[in-house]
């Protein structure tokens, strides 16, 4: 079974809806392409739809691209992603007065799950169990399957107080179909993504942000300062010991629950003078809450970083030198590991006896590096060539951040258990680059 | 734009980007003491053996602390008959046929008690049928005696999937009668494949494929001269075919693409709701099969075909598998 992630986007503004008309076609495309006695057409408007022989619209011309999203014996199965989305009242903007500005609009995206294709039921089983397949119903070409809609609103509001300060505050909602599923230890391409299903309910976000903005000395300094608080549900996660690869019962081992993120955000930026730069600090959580999981209780998120922090500095000597400095730290993100080692007909298995997720960090990530650039002269003032050389120093301080931390048998004694730390740039690099344009 | 008075001074020292892997102390968090029962037992008339332990940090670097003083009986429901397996204390806890008749036979359901601190854990499991080990063969290896690349023996045993209904089985080798623990070499099948479905496409029936066959030999430790190895074929279900998956995968579990650690399962009950028990139960029919590792002329590329030990009625040629070999 092969199986490829499409995405479907469409967009069909108010006055698209009124190019229904089945006899005129910016292009008929041959028939039998996608399916016996259909033929793929194509819209003014660029969306595509299919017509039978008799020219009959058999699929409406709404959808504006058509890709497979997995194939089997019998037919293509089309995950279809269609947003509605009225122009004229997606986005207001209303002025009150001279200091408030208010936007508000709203969409509404629906998404389809189309056949040709078997859709499966599954039974109850307790949380953290896979569940079983109770029932397989087949599904002809472009029949729906599942058919979710979720209305996304969104609001914002930004009051000056006065000519160097102003206020922020907004609420939108977010709708996703297309999840990511992932039982890797680490952030790599391996990633599976599955559309919703009738088993898998799009995910929902809700986010409220509010923020203060306050500029200093005639605009020298920019600060500021965002809290945001945003609430998750059908949260997409996974059964121990499930099998996400390959898995056509893939939707038996899935699991759905919350999940809440929160934080501050602070922000410095000098932006006038020979020293110029920013720091920004982000201290934040990111959680989540699955039945089943982590003893049902709140557990970090993979991408939980409380602490975030990044500054960049720079310094220039004269018209032609320069220097800069970045310097990055980060928490490490949350990891499964092992309390405890369980011996089974002589294997040595690794457990986790209190059943939590993510109940441990990898350490913290922190970078510093260096770089100084040189600006070539012009050697005629209208010269049109711009180069300049860059000596820059990355990981100056040779730091060894994991990329990973796992665990193995040691090779020569299988008793012995050991951990080890992955890096992927795990040392110090040097670099001189030469840009330039014309 | 004059062109040709561009020269282009391009250099850049190439970055010494690499991944690298080194060893680093984790402190993992306190871990509590779970009673772990490891109980693989067969009916052969040999002596038959329950491990309990319980479980260790993981870095903790011995055999996992044994448990004494507990109860372990085993009842063959079928058969409406008790064993009492004997406290060894050193965590065994063994059962040896007084009359040397096994202690069921295939189809037989039997119920695992274990009695420790007031705490009772049981478990159920009905045997199934099991296949027999048809041949061994051995070829010697001439290698580069690098890691998993050693010189020496390589054996591989034929046999073939009882046609009918899906079987599992535990294919557990032996060298020098010491069981071959690598997790490179957990050998478990489904019919004669590693995962057969029913059905058209499965393997119902058919003789076991490569690497199962293999599968018999640690590629780091492979049979030496005068070395005994020894085959046992044993009958599981399919619940105990996925608990060992699962202890191969999380034991084979790291690299850039390692999942996250997950719990293997276990199928042992607690009584008590507040009490937790992990390990597992299953009783087998075994089929086994042993030779010794005699010196091949050089140049031979195989063979040695052992006499059935037990089982009069294969004989050579007879053999249920349809592969050509030669047999010196």
């Amino acid at each position: 079974m092969k199986k490829q992630l499409i995405i479907l986007f469409l967009l069909i503004s108010s006055f698209g809806s009124a190019q229904k008309s089945t006899s005129h076609y910016k292009k008929v495309y041959n028939y039998d392409e996608y399916k016996k006695d259909w033929a793929l057409v194509k819209t003014i408007t660029n969306t595509y739809g299919f017509i039978d022989r008799k020219g009959n619209e058999v699929v409406q011309a709404i959808y504006s691209k058509i890709f497979e999203f997995e194939i089997q014996k019998d037919g293509k199965k089309y995950a279809m992603f269609k947003n509605i989305a009225g122009q004229k009242i997606s986005a207001n903007e209303q002025k009150i007065g001279e200091n408030l500005t208010l936007q508000y609009g709203f969409r509404y995206s629906t998404f389809q799950y189309m056949g040709a294709g078997e859709a499966y039921e599954f039974g109850q089983e307790k949380p953290n169990t896979r569940r079983p397949v109770t029932g397989v119903k087949n599904y002809r070409q472009w029949e729906t399957i599942q058919n979710y809609g979720n209305f996304e609103p969104r609001f914002s509001l930004n009051y000056e107080i006065n000519s160097s300060t102003s206020i922020k505050a907004s609420y939108n909602r977010m709708a996703q179909y297309i999840h990511l599923v992932s039982n890797t230890a680490a952030a790599t391409p391996v990633d599976v993504w599955t559309p919703s299903t009738n088993n898998i309910k799009p995910q929902l976000a809700d986010q409220f942000a509010l923020g203060l903005f306050k500029n200093f000395q005639d605009n020298t300094y920019e600060t500021s300062l965002e809290v945001y608080y945003k609430d998750m549900q059908n949260q997409l996660d996974f059964i121990d010991n499930s099998d996400l690869l390959l898995n056509r019962y893939l939707e038996g081992d899935l699991l759905q629950g919350i999940g809440r993120a929160y934080g501050a955000e602070f922000y410095i930026k000098k932006n006038k003078g020979k020293f110029t730069g920013w720091i920004s600090y982000t201290l934040s959580r990111t959680e989540r809450q699955v039945n089943g999981l982590n003893n049902d209780d709140w557990f970090p998120n993979r991408f939980d970083r409380p602490h975030n922090l990044n500054t960049s500095v720079s310094y220039e000597f004269n018209q032609y030198w320069s220097a800069s400095a970045n310097f990055v730290l980060q928490s490490g993100t949350p990891v499964t590991f092992p309390t405890s080692r369980v011996q089974i007909q002589d294997y040595v298995i690794p457990y986790n006896v209190d059943a939590t997720r993510n109940n441990f960090r990898v350490p913290t990530y922190h970078r510093l590096d260096f770089s100084v650039t040189k600006i070539n002269k012009k050697k005629k003032p209208n010269q049109r060539w711009e180069s300049n050389w860059v000596f820059s120093i990355y990981n100056a301080y040779n730091r060894r951040n994991p990329f990973t931390i796992y665990f193995r048998r040691n090779a020569d004694v299988p008793i012995n258990t050991e951990a080890v730390r992955l890096a992927i740039i795990g040392s110090i690099v040097p670099a001189v680059s030469y840009n330039f344009k014309f | 734009m004059k062109i040709n008075k561009l020269i282009i001074y391009l250099s850049f020292l190439l970055p010494f980007i690499w991944a690298c892997e080194d060893v680093i102390k984790v402190d993992l968090n306190e871990s509590k003491a779970i009673l772990t029962v490891d109980a693989f037992i067969n009916q052969d008339i040999a002596k038959q053996t329950i491990r309990l332990s319980l479980t260790a940090p993981y870095f903790q670097n011995e055999v996992t602390p044994p448990v004494r003083g507990a109860i372990v009986t085993l009842t063959n429901t079928t058969q409406n008959r008790v064993y009492t397996f004997a406290d060894k204390g050193n965590g065994n806890y063994e059962y040896i046929s007084p009359n040397g008749s096994p202690i069921g036979s295939v189809g037989n359901e039997y119920v695992l008690f274990v009695s420790y601190n007031g705490q009772v854990y049981s478990s159920r499991c009905i045997s199934n049928r099991t296949t027999l080990v048809d041949s061994i063969v051995y070829e010697f290896d001439e290698r580069n005696n690098e890691p998993n690349n050693k010189t020496g023996y390589y054996a591989q045993f034929y046999g073939s999937d009882v046609k009918g209904k899906q079987d599992f089985y535990w294919i557990r080798s032996y060298k020098n009668n010491v069981y071959i623990n690598s997790p490179f070499t957990i050998n478990y099948a489904s019919d004669g494949t590693r995962n057969s479905t029913p059905g058209l496409l499965g393997s119902d029936g058919l003789p076991f494929i490569p690497p199962i066959r293999s599968r018999v030999t640690d590629d780091n430790d492979p049979y030496q001269v005068g070395d005994s190895l020894r085959v046992e074929i044993w009958s599981i279900n399919e619940e105990t075919f996925e608990f060992l998956r699962q202890v191969e995968s999380q034991m084979l579990n790291g690299g850039l693409f390692a999942r996250i650690p997950e719990n293997v399962r276990t199928n042992i009950t607690a009584q008590s709701p507040n009490t937790q028990a992990l390990g597992w139960f299953c009783v087998s029919e075994i089929n086994k099969r042993g030779l010794k590792i005699k010196q091949l002329k050089e140049g031979d590329h195989l063979i040695q075909v052992t006499k059935v030990p037990n089982f009069d009625k294969v004989k050579f040629g007879t053999l249920i598998f349809p592969y050509n070999f030669i047999i010196s």
